[in-house]
């Protein structure tokens, strides 16, 4: 018997408060109506049941005590200070712990206007009330009133130390209440509340919010702490190395399903498989789910708010430890919790905080039918900064499949394409790539290196940021350190030969793979082949208005080229090259993309013996070994893409925004599904 | 001449000699409370349950239980007058190990078992066998397994609640005791898990 708890005592412990575990606690709890909240552990929330069971509930002493054992949980690791009091002094309390969260150690603003509860004899469970700082000690209030203790240590020892707990909220009665019962109103008139008429021209206003019961909690927005590094902006940040020891994460989960739903776990292991949650307040200006429980135990008729907010003003103002046990060496700086609103949520803290599409992306619930209106009917495949003559790229997610678009009309010279779904995972996938000086000095070594290009006339530079997106800062910053060195101009060993500063990489190939990203080129055999071509609208480009079927043999022939210069023309006027593959092949991000999702790629072209000339002026013969093209080089430059007046661009990750309906009732995609599907291509 | 561990000699996978180069006070080295053992990873904790002095007072007969594994490093330790005297000793490679009747599992054994452990599982505790006298004021209980008892909690002995702070795998450690205690516990004395005061948290 590996178990000390029998399955009878075990069924027999589920019925009491006091023994009940797991879920059997949960269940006990919504059956007082006090679901547990998962972010709060059972023998925390156990302590608040138990008051509220057995106490008076609606009085103030009970909803004290529930207050207090929820935020026990938050207090007794992190708030339990060793004091000494001096006689002297009776009222006044003097840190003895090098207490030093933001460099200041003792007593700051932080600890002032908190109850603290007493933990040691002789005046132990007694409560206090901090009113102010002085010459470094923590003054008690010395008075007693209802709500807590007068301090008053002049009959302790002078060695005395005892252990305090500051308490992360505090509360107020604004408006006592109840509204008005039978009687008289305030001139005196007499007043019953059965003939009220509530809201109406010359009704009672007793029972209007504002004028009756309110209780009110302040809590401290430190107790939900959020290292800086925990929750990384993609895969670029290596957690081992930026904070050591931070726990994985972050997986938001809900508060009360995951206490009280079985099927849902609420955490895994924390070295291990997760989920690992971490949970916000619900908003930087309220906690909503306390709102919501806590409502449930106050009197009928008491209106019930909480407010989040920093305790004092002053830097470094955070009384609580951190919860996460991050490396002291390295970036342990920990942030007030805030969860980030999602769009059309309209409360004030996605006011405050708008969402980020530039560093987050779409987000999860986006939806395509609630947030774009009018949209027009048989689906433009458009998006919002897609213009401009020059081409464009699309991915879409349709149907189990992914389906690239590419047309280039103005750069018409590519022969291959590279896409990262996401950031890529390094500091610069490119760093190994071939670059040679080209004729004006667009790839010279030098610009390479510090990422300096003049676009559209602008001089620009571009830095590595971390959320893994060449991000324009004003200023140049190192980037690509390998030395460039040019091919041998005979192969298309670029993508075949180790990268030069990144050996470790067997290919170029490899190393986009390994960041993440995937090629189709035809030397891998899996490009043009699967592949469609699309006639598109003059000045509409980006509207399939027909499908021109597979791509005939003799175009795959000018597109694969009699040498090792292939290069594709399927860019002009009214074409696009089209080719898909079925999520299930791309087993590194085939759950990456969604229906609804739009993300762009980029275009580029290995060739031997060419020079690039700009647009109409045909083709060079000399040495350049490469050109990455982006395709949208007129148009307002994403993030991440680097060109200039003429071609050039290196990885279109393209910003954000190229919000697309991927729904299956867009009539050119099922068009473009279906000759595929007559063209027998999987 | 401070006393010291001149020698171990492994006679089996449960006893080991260990030599003094001095008598040692059997009533002292002669019980198990004055000896802890640590094994070297990764081969599984043990616990030193029983000692017996040899005639002479130059060697321990030092019992172990589980069995120690062939060619493991354990780390015997004793504390005698306020000294702890440690050895790092490798048990033989070459001991035999005997298979436990535990784990011959006859058809009869194995159905009555089953439903051994199905009862037990349903309306059990964890109980176990003193193994070791228990006198006043022993801070260590050596019973013949911990297995099943949580890692602290409190044991019924004779009518006795016992606490205990923490397990090995046939002692158990930090024993106090509201009631007095005054007389020694025989070996064979049923232990048993105090379900009632176990609580959660």
């Amino acid at each position: 018997m590996l178990d000390p708890i029998s399955q009878t005592e075990s069924a027999y412990r589920d019925t009491l408060i006091a023994k009940a575990q797991g879920h059997g606690f949960d269940a006990l709890a919504r059956h007082y109506s006090f679901p547990r909240l998962a972010s709060i552990s059972r023998k925390y929330w156990r302590r608040a049941l138990l008051a509220l069971v057995f106490g008076h509930k609606g009085t103030l002493g009970t909803t004290f005590a529930v207050l207090e054992a929820i935020f026990d949980f938050f207090a007794e690791p992190r708030m339990v200070h060793r004091v000494s009091v001096d006689p002297a002094k009776p009222t006044a309390l003097t840190h003895l712990d090098a207490f030093a969260v933001g460099g200041a150690p003792g007593w700051h603003c932080g600890h002032t206007g908190r109850f603290l509860r007493c933990l040691s004899p002789p005046y132990l469970d007694k409560l206090y009330y901090s009113e102010h700082l002085s010459e470094g000690k923590l003054y008690l209030s010395g008075v007693t009133t209802s709500y807590w203790t007068a301090a008053d240590f002049s009959d302790a020892d002078d060695e005395a130390i005892l252990q305090f707990k500051i308490l992360p909220f505090t509360f107020r009665e604004p408006q006592p209440g109840p509204p008005w019962l039978d009687g008289t109103n305030d001139r005196g008139e007499p007043w019953h509340p059965i003939r009220q008429q509530l809201n109406l021209p010359g009704g009672d206003e007793g029972f209007r919010t504002a004028d009756t019961a309110r209780f009110e909690i302040f809590i401290d927005e430190f107790i939900w702490p959020l290292p800086a590094t925990y929750l990384q902006a993609d895969g670029t940040i290596d957690r081992t190395v930026a904070a050591p020891g931070q726990p994985y994460g972050g997986h938001i989960m809900d508060l009360v399903a995951a206490a009280n739903d079985p099927a849902i776990p609420e955490s895994g292991d924390p070295r291990g498989e997760g989920p690992h949650p971490i949970y916000f307040s619900s908003g930087t200006i309220g906690a909503e789910f306390f709102n919501a429980l806590l409502d449930t135990i106050l009197a009928s008729g008491v209106w019930m708010d909480s407010v989040v907010f920093p305790w004092c003003d002053e830097p470094g103002a955070n009384v609580f430890d951190p919860i996460f046990d991050l490396d002291a060496t390295k970036d342990n700086e920990v942030n007030a919790g805030r969860l980030q609103m999602l769009p059309g949520f309209g409360d004030r803290a996605a006011q405050e905080h708008p969402w980020d599409f530039q560093n987050h992306g779409l987000p999860r619930n986006w939806d395509p039918d609630r947030d774009i209106n009018n949209f027009p009917e048989n689906g433009a495949l458009t998006s919002a900064n897609i213009g401009g003559l020059d081409g464009f790229t699309q991915v879409y997610a349709y149907d189990q499949h992914i389906y690239f678009f590419v047309s280039t009309r103005n750069y018409d010279l590519w022969n291959g394409f590279v896409f990262f779904p996401e950031p890529p995972r390094s500091s610069w996938p490119w760093g190994g790539m071939d670059m040679r000086d080209d004729a004006d000095g667009i790839f010279s070594a030098t610009s390479a290196t510090t990422f300096d290009y003049t676009i559209d006339g602008d001089t620009t530079s571009f830095s590595w940021a971390l959320s893994g997106e060449l991000q324009p800062n004003g200023a140049s910053a190192a980037g690509y350190t390998g030395t460039p060195v040019p091919g041998d101009g005979t192969l298309l060993n670029s993508w075949l030969t180790a990268p030069s500063s990144n050996p470790e990489h067997p290919t170029m190939y490899h190393m986009i793979r390994e960041n993440g990203g995937q090629v189709w080129h035809p030397h891998f055999e899996n490009f043009l082949e699967r592949s469609i071509l699309l006639d598109v609208t003059h000045n509409n480009e980006n509207t399939f208005h027909r499908v021109g079927g597979h791509v005939p043999a003799g175009i795959r022939q000018v597109i694969l080229g009699a040498n090792q210069a292939p290069t594709v023309q399927v860019g002009y006027d009214n074409q696009a090259l089209c080719w898909r593959v079925p999520r299930t092949q791309i087993v590194s991000w085939d759950q990456g993309l969604v229906q609804g999702e739009n993300k762009t790629g980029a275009t580029f072209r290995i060739a031997d013996n060419q020079i690039f000339l700009p647009p109409g002026q045909g083709t060079g013969v000399l040495s350049e070994t490469w050109h990455i093209i982006y395709n949208n080089a007129y148009a307002p430059l994403p993030a991440g893409a680097l060109h200039d007046d003429n071609a050039s661009a290196i990885y279109g990750g393209h910003a954000g925004m190229g919000l697309l309906p991927g729904r299956a009732d867009v009539p050119s995609m099922d068009l473009i599904a279906e000759a595929f599907n007559d063209a027998g291509i999987p | 001449m401070a006393l010291a561990i001149t020698g171990t000699q492994w006679i089996n996978v449960t006893t080991v000699d260990v030599s003094f180069n001095g008598a040692v006070d059997p009533e002292v080295a002669g019980r198990p409370n004055a000896w802890s053992v640590a094994a070297t990873a990764p081969a599984p904790a043990v616990t030193i349950y029983g000692t017996a002095v040899k005639t002479g007072g130059l060697t321990v007969a030092v019992r172990i239980g589980p069995a120690a594994i062939p060619g493991a490093a354990y780390t015997i330790s004793c504390d005698i007058d306020g000294n702890t005297i440690s050895v790092l000793t490798t048990a033989t490679p070459t001991l035999p190990v005997i298979p436990s009747p535990e784990w011959t599992h006859g058809l009869l054994r194995s159905i009555t078992g089953a439903f051994g452990e199905a009862v037990q599982r349903f309306n059990g505790k964890p109980q176990t066998l003193v193994c070791s006298p228990l006198k006043p004021g022993d801070t260590s209980m050596y019973v013949e397994s911990t297995l099943g008892f949580p890692p602290v909690g409190s044991l019924i002995l004779q009518g006795n609640r016992y606490t205990y702070g923490s397990v090995s795998p046939m002692a158990f450690k930090g024993i106090g005791t509201s009631s007095p205690q005054f007389l020694t516990v025989a070996p064979r004395a049923l232990v048993s898990f105090d379900v009632r005061s176990h609580l959660p948290d």
